[in-house]
């Protein structure tokens, strides 16, 4: 193997794994905050790459705004999923959060379909060219969102960190009942989750969205991808999702260019597959249940 | 109890009377037996998949396994020309075989992690189907998996009939729901329930709960690949996709919507599910959207699921007897 | 006669030593407290002994076998059951059903037998009725049988606990602080309910904060803290040593 074709593969093992993380932090958030399934991820990933094309590619406004705008979009729809639909099941069985968001699934991909059209589209590209690093070519565009995405999750662990509200969310994550008695507002503390970690799937779409083509059907796969890595790194743990998004970032990568897509994607599977035999709560997770 | 039990069995052969008569009824339409059949076979799915679920965990291999039944069963015919009869049990054996081999190192996992790991497993079997063009047809699929033809009693019956494959999806459905409702109303069944309830504490009484999960992951799975060789030489044609996870989130949801407590659940749930999707179908897209509010609106506005419908109506009825006292109810048979 | 042996037992997580070279055994027909603050490494000596846990060095002998590999399960079958510290029990089940469960270890049961409801699984299934009846008559919760065991009085759900342990037919019987949570008339009742089990000939071990109950009811006591034996003996012995007052009764008596 060349090392141009080597190094090809780490720059988009690298960028793949940013993303994939920050799609995989928002639902390990969700995951460990309020300990339902949220099966219905992945299309919020998918809402926030179109909110980003209608507002960049057909209204032409800043790019950078677009990804804002869209991230506060899809934060506001998750507040009214959790309030509306999830709140409601807070306690009951876990096999009502996952019928209700397979619900939302249907709702909200064939919605697109309707909605967007079965038309493959994507997003123009924000900046062009690009450098040779160690023969690989690397284009500028592919840097900037992934140092954005390096920025933004170093500020996603700072606010977990550093900030009240943050180290809230931990608590929360960690034991809500200990955390309720200590007078932690669990109820605002899951909306807001919700919304972050919702927010977190669009930004993820937005980038991913601008990199690839975007589809209405395209949430489903970001789903898999995102549940595969929270699983594999532990559920809440943000850390684990980070790691594990690394991993599943760099088997994409180099599977794909050596072997096939197909491979790969089998080849994930069976990784995580026996990570759970092995260590069943997940590289980083804390054993519940 | 003995009244309750008798309602339900006077019912259960009521529907089963019905279903007999159906293509009489309908006067042998062809679109309406399509429809008998795929609830049959969807019945069958959820009923399958819910007796995994009575020791506490959600399957969602589940399809993976039908697909494993269904390319045996096609594999069998097209290099063998081995016929259905044949295939159907050797089928459902090596979804079994498989289901045994790898539920060993499954059951290890937990909870959550159990799902996401049947998930693995499902996709991984779906991919293999995919990957594998020589042998297995690749995404194409595999085509002429022509249904069989009986001679008995000096009867002939060609199963590309629409009415006898009817019958043949009948009788299957009607054995595997049998079954797994003995199953579940047998010292089996409250095993299976005690795990589900309590797996430390019926460890701790005796219960050797590895060897119950996998024996009854292994018969559920056996059941999903008998089903699977009946929908391959029914629909005549499979590939990859039919079995991915879809299917077996549509399982699922039929359980959750019918109900998870009792065997009616599933049964319920597939049945009228399957129809409410045939009914939406001429909306096109909007098909799919509909069926996701039902979803929603059910497990938000009756989490019992419809199984829980008797009850309800027997409540409202004796509201209005007031002499009436309900009648305690029976908690030893709690579960049925 | 021996019956449990607790052979230089240790039991480590990672860097944490729960457990450490801990030694004692237990006769035949013996009611014998098992006391030390918390966190001293009691509910894991059970964990160890029923098989939740491998001992990390050290054996457990019961009736000179040693069961230190064994899952729970297959000591249940030996014939060693226990109790929890926290309520356990089939909450959605009817009292009998509970107690029937725990009855599955001792009767005859076969898959096809069950699937094809046979002579023999009929009238096995007749015979753990009555047997778990009996049980619950003895428990003092005959009239509750029907009703689902969340429903229950916090004091009748461990006699539950106890029932659906008595109905696997143990010979060493293990209970975890059985009278937590309860009023003066309750521990009396639950006191009585010991003696009576005692009195059919099973052996206890029974970790208890209640002191005057510990001190009322054992045969002997064994006292441990920091996962390992600190004292061991009679009730009257343990109340005047030193090293017990310092560790754990805080030099007055209290009850729980």
């Amino acid at each position: 193997m060349s090392l141009d074709t080597f190094t090809q593969m780490t720059l988009t093992g690298v960028n793949l794994g940013l993303m994939y993380a920050l799609i995989a932090i928002g639902l390990t958030l969700i995951f460990g905050i309020m300990r339902i399934i949220q099966y219905a991820h992945g299309e919020l990933f998918m809402l926030g790459a179109y909110v980003l094309y209608y507002w960049f590619a057909v209204l032409k406004w800043p790019y950078w705004l677009g990804i804002i705008a869209s991230a506060v979009i899809i934060f506001i729809l998750g507040v009214g999923l959790q309030v509306l639909l999830f709140r409601p099941l807070h306690g009951k069985n876990i096999l009502y959060s996952l019928a209700v968001s397979m619900g939302l699934i249907f709702i909200i991909s064939s919605g697109g379909l309707i909605g967007f059209g079965t038309v493959v589209r994507g997003i123009p590209s924000i900046v062009t060219g690009g450098v040779f690093i160690l023969g690989a070519f690397f284009t500028y565009e592919r840097m900037v969102i992934s140092l954005f995405s390096a920025v933004l999750i170093a500020a996603l662990w700072f606010f977990l960190q550093r900030t009240t509200l943050g180290i809230a969310m931990r608590a929360v994550s960690e034991d809500p009942e200990v955390s309720s008695l200590q007078g932690v507002n669990t109820q605002r503390i899951h909306w807001i989750a919700f919304g972050l970690g919702s927010a977190l799937a669009a930004v993820a779409g937005c980038l991913m969205g601008t990199l690839m083509s975007i589809v209405p059907t395209m949430g489903f796969m970001a789903t898999m991808k995102a549940f595969m890595i929270v699983i594999m790194g532990g559920l809440g743990s943000v850390v684990g999702a980070l790691i594990g998004g690394f991993i599943i970032g760099f088997i994409d990568s180099f599977l794909t260019t050596i072997i096939s897509a197909d491979v790969a994607y089998i080849m994930g599977f069976m990784a995580i597959f026996v990570i759970l035999v092995f260590k069943p709560a997940g590289l980083f997770g804390q054993q519940w249940e | 109890m003995n009244e309750k039990t008798k309602l339900a069995t006077i019912s259960w052969s009521l529907v089963l009377i019905l279903a007999l008569l159906l293509p009489v009824f309908c006067n042998y339409d062809k679109y309406i037996l399509h429809t008998g059949i795929s609830i049959a076979f969807n019945i069958a799915l959820a009923t399958s998949m819910w007796l995994i679920w009575t020791l506490g965990f959600v399957s969602f291999a589940h399809a993976g396994f039908m697909g494993i039944g269904a390319y045996t069963s096609a594999l069998l015919f097209t290099r063998l020309g081995w016929p259905l009869w044949v295939n159907m049990w050797l089928a459902a054996g090596m979804a079994a075989m498989i289901a045994l081999i790898i539920s060993v190192p499954l059951m290890r996992t937990r909870a959550v992690y159990f799902f996401m790991a049947s998930w693995a497993i499902g996709e991984v079997i779906k991919r293999i189907f995919a990957y594998y063009r020589e042998f297995f047809g690749g995404w194409d699929g595999i085509f002429d998996i022509l249904p069989p033809k009986l001679s008995i009693f000096g009867l002939k019956i060609d199963f590309a009939s629409r009415i006898a494959y009817y019958y043949l999806a009948l009788v299957f459905c009607t054995l595997i729901v049998y079954a797994i409702y003995r199953i579940n109303r047998s010292r089996t069944g409250m095993i299976y329930w005690s795990i589900h309830e309590g797996e430390t504490l019926a460890q701790h009484v005796g219960i050797n709960i590895l060897k119950h999960k996998v024996i009854a992951f292994t018969v559920a799975c056996f059941f999903a690949g008998l089903t699977g060789a009946l929908y391959a030489h029914y629909h005549t044609y499979i590939n990859p996709k039919t079995f991915d996870i879809w299917q077996s989130e549509f399982s699922l949801v039929h359980i959750i919507v019918g109900g998870l407590n009792t065997v009616a659940g599933p049964i319920l749930g597939a049945l009228i599910l399957t129809i409410v999707d045939e009914l939406l179908r001429p909306t096109g897209y909007y098909r799919v959207i509909f069926f996701g509010i039902i979803v929603i609106l059910t497990v938000l506005f009756m989490p019992g699921g419809l199984e829980t419908i008797p009850d309800k109506v027997r409540s409202l009825v004796n509201r209005f007897r007031n002499n009436r006292k309900e009648a305690p109810a029976d908690a030893v048979t709690y579960h049925r | 006669m021996q019956l449990l042996t607790i052979d230089n037992v240790s039991m480590h997580f990672g860097g944490l030593k729960a457990i450490v070279d801990l030694n004692f055994s237990i006769d035949q027909g013996e009611i014998r407290g098992l006391i030390g603050p918390n966190g001293a490494g009691k509910t894991t000596l059970f964990n160890v002994i029923s098989g939740v846990y491998r001992p990390t060095k050290g054996s457990i002998v019961f009736k000179d076998k040693d069961i230190s590999n064994l899952k729970p399960h297959r000591t249940a079958r030996l014939g060693i059951v226990r109790t929890f510290q926290a309520i356990t029990l089939f909450k959605n089940f009817s009292v009998l059903k509970n107690v029937m469960v725990g009855c599955h270890l001792h009767s005859k049961y076969s898959y096809w037998g069950a699937l094809l409801n046979t002579k023999a699984t009929q009238n096995s299934e007749k015979d753990n009725e009555r047997k778990s009846m009996d049980i619950l008559e003895f428990m003092g919760l005959a009239h509750y049988k029907n009703e689902m065991a969340a429903n229950l009085p916090h004091g009748h759900q461990r006699a539950l606990g106890i029932s659906i342990a008595m109905a696997a037919e143990p010979e060493l019987l293990m209970l975890d602080e059985p009278c937590t949570g309860m009023n003066t008339e309750e521990t009396a009742e639950m006191v009585g309910l010991i003696n009576k089990i005692r009195d059919r000939g099973i052996t206890l071990l029974l970790i208890e904060h209640d002191m005057k109950v510990v001190m009322g009811i054992c045969d002997k006591i064994t006292v441990i803290n920091f996962g390992m034996k600190i004292a061991e003996g009679t009730p009257e012995k343990i109340q005047n040593d030193e090293g017990v007052h310092e560790a754990y009764l805080g030099g007055e008596n209290h009850a729980a």
